[in-house]
């Protein structure tokens, strides 16, 4: 699973400005974990920078810079501090907790647009060895993996990293020794039907 | 030094300037450089002549108010501009009914990693890259170009140029393939 190919999808879909507001954020959340991805998407940004700077300039109907800087703010923009992508997206949802004898536990994260937009996110954890029942997806499925690891097939997830799965992706993972902790998104096309349709 | 790295230094130590000084006149320079290429950016993506020239004048803003952000070692100007206006695009056009999304806040989280270029690295890459756009087959530096400009999908890409879906995949993908090869990157 996550052939190189479709980590390089995403992040060049995110380099263009193409991904939906919460996949930028959990791609954001990925990036600010992987240095290696950081380092790609960089090259990827740079190269849209590149594409952008060649552009054929528009003519302007307001050419006065000043008149911009009669917008800003007097004072510095407000020192709320800076919440990072996954605190974001998480808005306020409490982790689960590991709980001895439950393998599976899962928590409905709400996200911008929701089911109708065709987006449903998923924290969930596992006890270590633990596994879901096999199933498919409706749509892409991007997993972070916040703590600990998932196993998928022969690939092993550590935390930071990304799994991307598909419509045509049948799977069964499951949490390493330690167990695992992390965030799914699933994005379609078209709105979900409720009930969750992931349910095996 | 090319004359496009002349004016990609020039246009960073304008940033610097309104970053350290508030420096008024140099924001008059970037913004003589960039808004009318955001404009454009923002008019092929889709919006209007108003919405784009609104939304130019918005990134030109956000320039003026986090140009202490900017980090050389991250991005050359035009990128990042061109990513503030890449997210404000995101913002407007999906105007999520929580006010939790706000993309200008990525570029703060990303400024407390590590830099994911060493100094004067990245003007080496851009070069190369600038290069490698050059050697590219010219249909695909097109549908490349289209990609990442114009609000297109792969299927509307495909509608536009008479060319299979397959196709419009397959020259993104052997495009992006020479270009890290030709940047000397490993495949992730």
């Amino acid at each position: 699973m996550t052939p190189a190919a479709d980590l390089d999808d995403l992040l060049l879909a995110h380099a263009a400005g193409r991904l939906p507001p919460p996949l930028a954020l959990l791609v954001d959340a990925h990036l600010a974990l992987s240095p290696r991805s950081r380092r790609r998407f960089g090259l990827l940004l740079e190269l849209g920078g590149l594409l952008f700077e060649r552009l054929e300039p528009a003519a302007l109907v307001r050419t006065d810079p000043e008149a911009v800087l009669a917008r800003a703010v007097i004072a510095d923009p407000p020192a709320t501090g800076p919440r990072d992508s996954l605190t974001r997206l998480l808005a306020g949802v409490p982790l689960p907790p590991a709980a001895d004898g439950v393998p599976v536990v899962q928590r409905p994260v709400p996200v911008p647009g929701g089911p109708r937009a065709g987006m449903c996110a998923t924290l969930s954890r596992l006890a270590p060895g633990a596994a879901l029942p096999p199933h498919g997806h409706p749509g892409l499925e991007v997993t972070l993996v916040l703590e600990g690891e998932l196993r998928d097939g022969g690939a092993r997830f550590l935390r930071g990293d990304l799994a991307v799965c598909d419509e045509t992706t049948l799977h069964a993972p499951a949490a390493g020794r330690d167990g695992c902790l992390f965030l799914s998104l699933l994005c379609c096309r078209r709105p979900l039907g409720s009930p969750d349709r992931r349910a095996a | 030094m090319s004359s496009a790295e002349h004016t990609s230094a020039r246009l960073a130590a304008d940033l610097r300037a309104v970053a350290e000084r508030r420096d008024r006149r140099a924001f008059a320079r970037l913004f003589a450089h960039f808004a009318p290429r955001v404009k454009a950016y923002l008019r092929r993506l889709g919006l209007d002549d108003q919405q784009a020239e609104e939304l130019a004048q918005e990134v030109m803003l956000t320039v003026w108010e986090r140009a202490g952000q900017f980090d050389p070692r991250r991005a050359t100007p035009a990128t990042w501009i061109f990513a503030i206006a890449r997210n404000k695009r995101i913002d407007a056009f999906r105007r999520a009914p929580r006010a939790e999304f706000r993309p200008e806040e990525e570029a703060r989280e990303i400024a407390r990693e590590e830099p994911e270029f060493a100094e004067r690295e990245i003007a080496l890459l851009r070069r190369q890259l600038e290069r490698a756009i050059e050697e590219l087959p010219p249909e695909q530096a097109e549908v490349l170009r289209i990609y990442y400009l114009e609000g297109r999908s792969h299927g509307e890409i495909a509608d536009a140029l008479g060319l299979p879906l397959g196709t419009v995949k397959s020259r993104i993908r052997l495009a992006l393939d020479k270009l890290r090869e030709r940047l000397g990157e490993k495949a992730s």
